[in-house]
């Protein structure tokens, strides 16, 4: 086919394809994932696609909780995802003559304030501490935690948290540590005789409740977000690092106040910005759709063509593999394979690839037994073309149009197969997928606690993608199989 | 004489296509399962090595339970073909599959502490199968309704519901609406249960049943709503096809009533092709169906999948395929067979 050609039937197809709402809204909402796929660095953290599977890299962030606009639609407000930027207000040395000997000390000291606006506190406070070094033979840095409330009740008064620093690296979630728990729990037994009827001892005072009480008005039912009364004002917190030796000194401070509400889409129980994953999925669905579609395309047309080229015992042989390829059940044959080699996502676009084609290559081979036939084809085989060239350049081109609709109609098999893999675990560990965020939300039932922002968007994506294309591939599939317009 | 010998070439043929799979599984993932049957053999000798009974049997005397013992290996390995080569191997354990034999599992066990495959898969394949005839039997009475209502007004509003519908759903992972069901019904409502197979503890036996009918609810509705629309989509297709054909407008000029000319006369002729795009869209959806096992922790086949992933189970995965492709290839054999039976054209041409 010359270049002429194409254009001329690119043109009159896309003068046919534009009178097809459906297909152009297909065509649209593509457009639209394209460019998020391609602007995804931009719209979303870059790292995220590296630190997907890094835990330790969302530590800083909430855990399990929803998107900041849902503060739009509830009544009580829930604090928002704050950085502090702590500042150091002390720097002293002291001298202690103990006998004979010198002792020397200095102390730091820290503070983040915090602004309590809003009805629900946040739903934790993470710590991070660094020191440059840790001189050995000398008593490790000691660090103290002070938790200032607007109200300064007496029973917080003292450090909420004290620990050595025997690490570098001091990491520090004060809504889980049992020093900072108890103090709660004592504090909302002083203020609430009913208290212990509910919480009868600081066991039970979960990190959930801990965060609560610390910032609720003194009263009856602290612990409850249903009850508690939010003591809004300026908290403070206020980090003292004693150092034993000179040469030791803090690197870096950061306080968090982890938000009730985070992000766009919220946050998983692992604290992964679901935003960010869902749309660096975008380029990872479209990329494994798309390439899957192309190459079983690829591999159909040429086996149906070969077969029906050949004709005879070849395309009866062809045909017999073609049946048990078409009969073999694709899921528990991929899952079989995913989880004996746990392959990469390239490789899994590949056996997907292997495994979609039969169908194809079926209706190839009878359009292409058609054309054989023709006058042209007779021409090129007089005059001495090989038989691979008679395929490749005069009966491919002929069916090539026709492929395009089926591979956009084959792409939302492939990404939902994908899905269903990497739900069963068995994805490429290595990136983010919807289904791997979905295998997570199983993992930890996150639809029985009723996390639906975990939930519905890698769903509702998927579904877009998978729509988006049988769109395109039905308006497609409408143009180039006039069968089709039968029932118009 | 013609429909036997449809039905004796076309089940050889099947068989055929059942043994070329077998031995292509068993091929790939021989050396998978020659480290899993080692590592089975190797259990096996511990545990007898530490049991009372065969310790007490040899009284401390160590050289013949070593004798035994290295009896008792070669006798397994020589059962499972270790000690030959591996294309021997492969051939075994295709007949093995084929017999229903697939090996021993790694971990899991069945409820009687064997560590047989099939035991353990066939625990849970009623279970599966419950759920899912269950929900066929709505989809097709639904299907068939629903499709032959927006075939009779094509291009109406609800024939143009049923085809958005149907689109929609399609695109829709079958799993994921189930945790959106889990999300509605058992997060917001609280009317059905999560998951499961009953309640734990489960209740005596009248209230059984209708505490199992309970917990399956939501997985049937599930099934259901994923997939009645796609089906009610094929029947549609065909039935159109029927309708405009020259037999249907001669019964209605007849002045039969429109009752008896679609129940009669075009759902007959529309049968063969409804039943066989049935059946292979039924055989479509397994594959998204299983998965939605899991999330409702409904103990079936899929639900093994899960664990046998967990726990990296491989034999149990490569058994539950060996399953699969014999479903698969048993499906496919009576959605041509039923063709067969339902349209006479076929037979001749045999």
């Amino acid at each position: 086919m010359r270049w002429e050609d194409l254009k001329f039937r690119l043109s009159e197809f896309w003068a046919e394809f534009k009178t097809q709402k459906t297909g152009l809204l297909g065509l649209a909402v593509l457009v639209v994932l394209v460019s998020v796929a391609i602007l995804a660095p931009f719209l979303a953290d870059p790292t995220t696609i590296v630190n997907w599977h890094r835990i330790e890299h969302w530590e800083e962030n909430p855990r399990g909780v929803p998107p900041v606009w849902i503060n739009y639609f509830s009544v009580k407000k829930r604090a928002l995802h704050y950085v502090s930027d702590p500042e150091l207000l002390e720097n002293k040395t002291v001298e202690k003559v103990i006998g004979n000997t010198t002792y020397k000390m200095r102390y730091e000291t820290w503070e983040a304030e915090y602004d309590f606006t809003s009805d629900l506190p946040p739903s934790g406070i993470f710590i991070k501490i660094r020191v440059n070094q840790l001189v050995a033979n000398i008593s490790n840095p000691v660090l103290f935690i002070y938790f200032e409330r607007p109200d300064e009740p007496s029973e917080l008064s003292g450090p909420i948290f004290y620990t050595d620093i025997t690490n570098i690296e001091l990491k520090v979630f004060l809504h889980q540590e049992e020093q900072v728990r108890s103090k709660a729990w004592f504090f909302a037994k002083s203020q609430d005789p009913t208290f212990t009827e509910r919480v009868p001892d600081a066991n039970q005072m979960t990190p959930e409740r801990t965060m609560l009480v610390l910032f609720a008005k003194p009263g009856v039912g602290m612990e409850s977000e249903a009850t508690m009364v939010p003591l809004r004002g300026k908290y403070k917190l206020r980090i003292s690092i004693f150092f034993f030796s000179d040469q030791e000194k803090t690197e870096m401070v950061r306080v968090v106040f982890q938000g009730r509400a985070y992000g766009l889409l919220g946050t998983d129980t692992y604290g992964r910005d679901i935003y960010a994953g869902l749309v660096w999925g975008v380029w990872v669905a479209l990329a494994i759709g798309f390439l899957t579609s192309l190459i079983s395309i690829m591999i159909g047309l040429i086996y149906g063509v070969t077969s029906a080229y050949l004709g005879g015992k070849w395309d009866e042989v062809l045909q017999r593999l073609n049946d048990i390829e078409y009969s073999m059940p694709v899921l528990p044959l991929l899952i079989m394979m995913a989880a004996a080699w746990r392959p990469s996502i390239w490789n899994i676009v590949i056996l997907l690839a292997i495994f979609s084609w039969p169908g194809f290559a079926k209706i190839v081979r009878s359009m292409a037994l058609q054309i054989k036939e023709q006058p042209f084809v007779e021409a090129a085989k007089a005059a001495g073309a090989s038989g691979f060239r008679i395929v490749v350049r005069h009966i491919a081109p002929q069916i090539l149009p026709y492929t395009f609709a089926v591979m956009a109609l084959g792409v939302p098999g492939a990404i939902l197969t994908e899905a269903g893999l990497s739900f069963l675990g068995l994805g490429d560990p290595t990136i983010p997928t919807w289904g791997q965020i979905l295998h997570d939300a199983n993992m930890n039932a996150a639809a029985i606690k009723g996390m639906w922002w975990w939930v519905l968007p890698p769903g509702v994506a998927i579904a877009i993608v998978g729509l988006t294309f049988a769109l395109i591939g039905m308006a497609m599939d409408a143009i180039l199989n006039p069968k089709m317009r039968k029932y118009k | 004489m013609g429909v036997s010998r449809y039905l004796v070439v076309r089940s050889l043929n099947a068989f055929l296509t059942l043994a070329i799979i077998t031995l292509l599984i068993s091929w790939l993932f021989g050396a998978v399962t020659d480290f899993y049957t080692q590592q089975y053999i190797t259990d096996y000798i511990r545990s007898i090595a530490n049991d009372p009974n065969v310790r007490r049997q040899f009284r401390g005397n160590e050289t013949a339970l070593r004798e035994y013992l290295k009896a008792e290996e070669q006798r397994l390995m020589s059962l499972y073909g270790l000690d030959k080569p591996f294309i021997y191997r492969v051939f075994l354990r295709t007949w093995m599959a084929l017999t229903f034999d697939f090996g021993k599992t790694a971990r899991i066990r069945a409820l009687d502490g064997s560590r047989d495959v099939s035991k353990v898969i066939l625990e849970r394949l009623p279970r599966t199968i419950l759920l899912f005839t269950t929900a066929t039997i709505i989809n097709i009475l639904v299907g068939v309704y629903l499709g032959l209502k927006a075939a009779l007004r094509a291009g109406s509003m609800a024939d143009r519901t049923v085809a958005l519908y149907a689109l929609i759903s399609n695109s829709v992972p079958m799993w994921w609406t189930g945790m959106l069901m889990i999300l509605a019904f058992s997060y917001y409502l609280d009317i059905f249960p999560s998951g499961g197979l009953t309640s734990l503890p489960p209740p005596p036996m009248p209230y059984l049943i209708v505490d199992m009918l309970w917990h399956l609810a939501l997985p049937v509705f599930t099934v259901v709503l994923v997939s009645f629309g796609g089906w009610a989509y094929v029947v549609r297709n065909v039935v159109i096809d029927v309708i405009h054909e020259d037999f249907v407008l001669v019964a209605r000029a007849k002045g039969l009533p429109e009752n008896i000319v679609i129940y009669r006369h075009v759902l007959r002729a529309a049968a063969p092709p409804i039943v066989t795009m049935i059946i292979l869209s039924l055989l479509g959806s397994l594959g998204g169906a299983i998965i939605t096992e899991t999330v409702f922790n409904y103990p079936g086949m899929g639900m093994l999948y899960w664990t046998a992933i967990e726990q990296n189970d491989l034999p149990v995965i490569i058994g539950l395929g060996y399953i699969f492709t014999f479903l698969f290839v048993l499906g496919m054999l009576l959605a041509d067979l039923l063709y067969g039976f339902l349209d006479p054209r076929v037979k001749v041409g045999w």
